[in-house]
């Protein structure tokens, strides 16, 4: 934690950073450091893709350098070299048709790929605010209170509505009654559910609707205060007026958290996000400003995406 | 008749194979509701059955009290519940005594067993030798006692009498120096190593002489002086004058149940004589009915007519019980008055030094707190007693639940209470779930959230694997290993804060809980699993992205959200045990009687149907009270499981 906040990230130049990385914090051979040839090899890859120019003058909340990931200990990869920064305070969407790897470029960002027994980084690294995620030092534990995460299927606890918020807060040994009182309320009111469920804090929250128990999940997931908040589909299961709430509500905590949405669905990525990323078949093809990916896309392959000519 | 296909029907299916106009889709159907019918017709005759032999339990077992009360032997027992308070409190002063002799004695006590062991251990080592040694003495000495014996053979006998002599003593010495205090068949005796050479010398010369000697006499001698030196205590002195006023009024009370129940006995014959007259007389009605030979129904009438049928006048057999009633007036002032001054003279328990002997003390006086409520109640019962107030069923069946007597094959009166086996059954089975909920819970959490898949693979199996072992194997373990395990290790002073150690006995309801708990195990860690399992992933993934650890995601998620499903685990657990056989009936020693802490032996229900359903009449008393304990049984397994279904159907509704 402390090298995190340490390290504030701004205008971090890659090379500079990871051999003070390599250094510091990750020794040689562990094997989620990379290689420093694989580094240089990204270099030269970085100036071919045009990625870079939309971020200018945001700070950057994320690297994702040259990154490269495997479910079956290397054998296959599921992500091939992916490059990009995610800027700061703003939306960014991963889009792609099914098996493109975008959700598990999330789940890599917060670690829960580390479940898998079998996964591995076999290349590239991640850094958020600076910090390189998968050195020895970083505890996934601390990194998750960071790096939150809203999932597909909203999946509130079997408890209480006041419950449900608490949790996070609680796990990390607050116990003091008025100050998980406000921490509710004041996530709560965050999420637009609070005047919803205000009357009804220590009824279950599984009697609320599916669009509640979803932003009870978003409220349960920024109670922690974290820096970013990762979305895999938060609204594909959720009927269209509860989407639309949920929209908002992105639009919302734009202003105070960073946020990575996974989405099939690209009016939603049109609608909500800043930037836009398309992936496809574990590759990043192209990423821009939303605008720009949805009207004039340079790549071919985005605009046969995202004129609906395939997938 | 054969159908043809309709012409406007596009979506016609040709019948096919059909036999009987059954298709082969419905007969795979009827096949398998037929499967599901025979299980539930199967169940429901298991409890007609079970119903049908227990319904006629408590009428018969009433009017078998009927008649143990117009035959005056309810008086002769009120009575004889007193003689037996009496007689405990005698026999509990006795060993109170006797254990803190023992205490204070310490190893010196039992010197002479572990001498007579040793020497036992020893002739079977050396059995030749003391043949051979035997044999040269007899030549020796008939030698010697024949009218002239030659020199030489004299000679040679003396030398061949005193090499035998000297290879008796090496190998007696040799075999007596290889034991040591670990051999002794005892365990429990006390030892002290200042004694174990001279027990061996002992031996050795005992063996040559075969005299007592000097060192058996010494001990006896400093045995004696130190019994005497504890007798001499005040509080030794008082227990012992307490012992004499407990026994005091004992004979006295004895010779007057001992009067009074030859005439109940006398009496219950006559009245059994007359019950089963009536039913041999109706017997021989039938015979007559359906006989066609004259001369056999001659007979058959002749056989009736020597029946007696007259009921006996009960009220006259009675009355020398009524007119005892002074006598017993007499005796129980007796014996209260002694009590009274015995009890004042029991030392206070802080004074011994044993154990064993201050339970007895505590146990004399909690005699003590209930002995004169007891002896008044009785007397009440005894003076407002009356022969021929009828029997109400009520009494049968609260005699039944709430009994703390089982005594069947009695030539006195057979009582059937069920309560000491429901104790000992719901106690061995508590003892075994507290121990087995924290290794089979915490074991299935364990593999099911927190190992890795390699410590799965193996652990998982052990446990499974467990429940294979046959339960007679388990018993066998705890008679012969277990037992003598906890006995041996509840001696040492650093347990002895443990409730009921030091054991006494080696059957005991908390070997039997152990075994059973290790029985149960696989049942709830498996059903504990399943329950772990139905927790969705998401709870888990959902936790551990706001940073929980996995510890933190089980206890405080996973756990929850699973509690129903495990108190379910845990009343199977519990069901399962209750209703296990093998075990309690060997291990748990069979004493029938409420147990007073788990170091006590008991019985259950399984074990005495087990034990008692095979030799019993069809249809008799006796018969119909072992049906009676198998539908109490079968009724709490299956309340247990009703009830661990239906918090798991909650469980599955919310989850």
């Amino acid at each position: 934690m402390n090298s995190m906040t340490q390290e504030e990230p701004k205008n971090i130049e890659p090379t500079a950073n990871l051999a003070s990385q390599a250094v510091d914090l990750s020794p040689p051979e562990t094997p989620d450091a990379p290689p420093r040839q694989a580094t240089e090899q990204s270099e030269v890859r970085h100036a071919e893709t045009p990625t870079s120019d939309h971020l200018l003058g945001l700070n950057t909340m994320v690297e994702i350098d040259d990154l490269s990931f495997s479910y079956d200990m290397g054998k296959t990869n599921t992500l091939k070299n992916i490059s990009l920064n995610i800027p700061e305070k703003q939306v960014t969407a991963f889009i792609g048709p099914s098996g493109c790897g975008k959700s598990t470029l999330i789940r890599c960002l917060n670690r829960m790929n580390d479940l898998v027994e079998t996964s591995c980084i076999t290349n590239g690294e991640i850094r958020i605010m600076g910090q390189h995620i998968h050195a020895k030092s970083v505890s996934p534990i601390e990194l998750r209170k960071q790096v939150g995460m809203v999932f597909q299927k909203y999946n509130p606890f079997p408890k209480s509505i006041y419950d449900n918020v608490a949790y996070g807060l609680r796990i990390q040994g607050i116990k003091k009654k008025n100050l998980l009182d406000e921490a509710v309320e004041k996530s709560l009111r965050g999420a637009a559910l609070w005047d919803e469920v205000k009357d009804r804090l220590k009824d279950s929250a599984l009697g609320l609707s599916g669009g509640q128990q979803q932003r009870l999940c978003i409220a349960r997931t920024i109670a922690v205060q974290p820096k970013v908040i990762l979305m895999d589909e938060p609204c594909s299961a959720l009927d269209p007026i509860a989407t639309a709430k949920v929209e908002e509500l992105i639009m919302e905590l734009r202003r105070d958290f960073t946020i990575v949405i996974v989405t099939h669905s690209m009016q939603q990525a049109s609608r909500i996000s800043d930037h836009t990323a398309f992936f496809y078949l574990g590759e990043l093809i192209e990423y821009g400003k939303t605008d720009m990916i949805f009207s004039n896309p340079n790549q071919k392959q985005t605009e046969d995406y995202i004129s609906g000519r395939f997938g | 008749m054969k159908k043809k296909k309709p012409k406007n029907n596009p979506f016609y299916s040709g019948s096919g194979f059909r036999i009987l106009g059954i298709g082969k889709q419905e007969a795979i159907k009827y096949f398998f509701g037929g499967n599901a019918t025979v299980a539930i017709i199967v169940m429901a005759l298991i409890i007609g059955f079970l119903i049908y032999h227990s319904a006629n339990f408590f009428p018969q077992y009433r009017s078998s009290l009927e008649l143990y009360r117009k035959s005056g032997q309810e008086f002769v027992d009120y009575a004889d519940e007193q003689l037996t308070a009496q007689k405990e409190l005698k026999s509990l002063s006795t060993q109170a005594r006797a254990y803190e002799i023992k205490e204070r004695l310490g190893a010196l006590y039992d010197v002479a067993s572990v001498h007579s062991d040793f020497k036992a251990q020893v002739l079977a080592e050396i059995s030749s030798e003391r043949k051979n040694y035997k044999r040269v003495k007899s030549r020796l000495d008939n030698l010697k006692s024949s009218e002239s014996p030659s020199a030489d053979d004299l000679e040679e006998a003396e030398d061949d009498y005193q090499t035998a002599r000297e290879s008796l003593r090496d190998a007696a010495q040799i075999a007596v120096n290889n034991l040591d205090y670990s051999d002794l068949s005892d365990s429990l005796w006390a030892t002290d190593n200042k004694y174990l050479d001279q027990i061996r010398n002992s031996i050795v010369e005992n063996l040559l002489t075969g005299e007592k000697t000097n060192f058996l006499k010494e001990i006896e001698t400093e045995e004696k002086k130190m019994t005497e030196q504890v007798d001499s205590l005040e509080f030794i002195q008082n227990l012992v004058q307490a012992n004499q006023k407990f026994s005091q009024p004992i004979p006295a009370f004895e010779r007057y149940v001992s009067s009074i129940s030859k005439v109940a006995s006398q009496n219950k014959a006559q009245a059994v004589n007359f019950v089963t007259a009536k039913a041999r007389k109706e017997a021989l009605e039938a015979k007559l009915a359906i006989s066609s030979n004259e001369e056999e129904k001659e007979r058959t009438r002749l056989e009736i007519k020597r029946i007696l049928g007259t009921e006996p006048d009960y009220a006259k057999l009675n009355e020398p019980i009524y007119s005892s009633l002074d006598d017993y007036r007499k005796v129980a002032e007796d014996a209260m008055g002694n009590n009274k001054e015995a009890f004042a003279l029991v030392p206070d328990v802080d004074e011994f030094q044993s154990k064993i002997a201050r339970r007895k003390i505590d146990h004399i006086s909690e005699i003590e707190e209930t002995i004169d409520d007891l002896i008044t109640t009785k007397r009440e019962q005894m003076e407002s007693w009356d022969h021929s107030v009828a029997y109400p069923i009520t009494q049968a069946i609260t005699g039944f639940f709430f009994g703390t007597k089982w005594i069947t094959n009695s030539s006195w009166q057979d009582i059937y209470g069920i309560l000491p086996l429901l104790t000992g059954s719901v106690a061995v089975a508590i003892i075994a779930v507290l121990i087995a909920i924290p290794f089979s819970v915490g074991g299935a959490i364990y593999v099911n959230r927190l190992a890795t898949p390699a410590e799965q693979h193996i652990i998982k199996p052990f446990i499974e694997f467990i429940g294979a072992i046959p339960s007679i194997v388990l018993a066998f373990f705890g008679v012969v290993g277990l037992g003598t395990i906890i006995q041996e290790y509840s001696q040492s002073p650093w347990l002895s804060w443990i409730p009921g150690f030091p054991v006494e006995g080696r059957l005991t309801i908390l070997n039997a809980g152990l075994l059973l708990a290790l029985m149960s195990v696989p049942t709830i860690f498996t059903l504990c699993e399943d329950a772990l399992n139905n927790v969705p992933k998401a709870y888990k993934e959902a936790s551990l992205a706001l940073g929980a650890t996995k510890l933190q995601t089980v206890t405080k998620v996973i756990l929850p959200s699973c509690a129903s499903g495990i108190i379910a685990a845990v009343l199977l657990g519990f069901g399962r045990i209750i209703g296990e056989t093998m075990v309690v009936l060997l291990v748990m020693g069979g004493r029938i009687a409420i147990p007073k802490s788990v170091t006590d032996p008991a019985h259950s229900m399984t074990g005495i149907l087990a034990q008692e359903i095979g030799e019993v009449d069809e249809g008799s008393l006796h018969w119909g009270a072992l049906f009676m304990v198998g539908l109490v049984l079968f009724v709490i397994a299956l309340t247990l499981n009703y009830i661990s279904q239906r918090i798991l159907k909650k469980f599955t509704q919310h989850g």
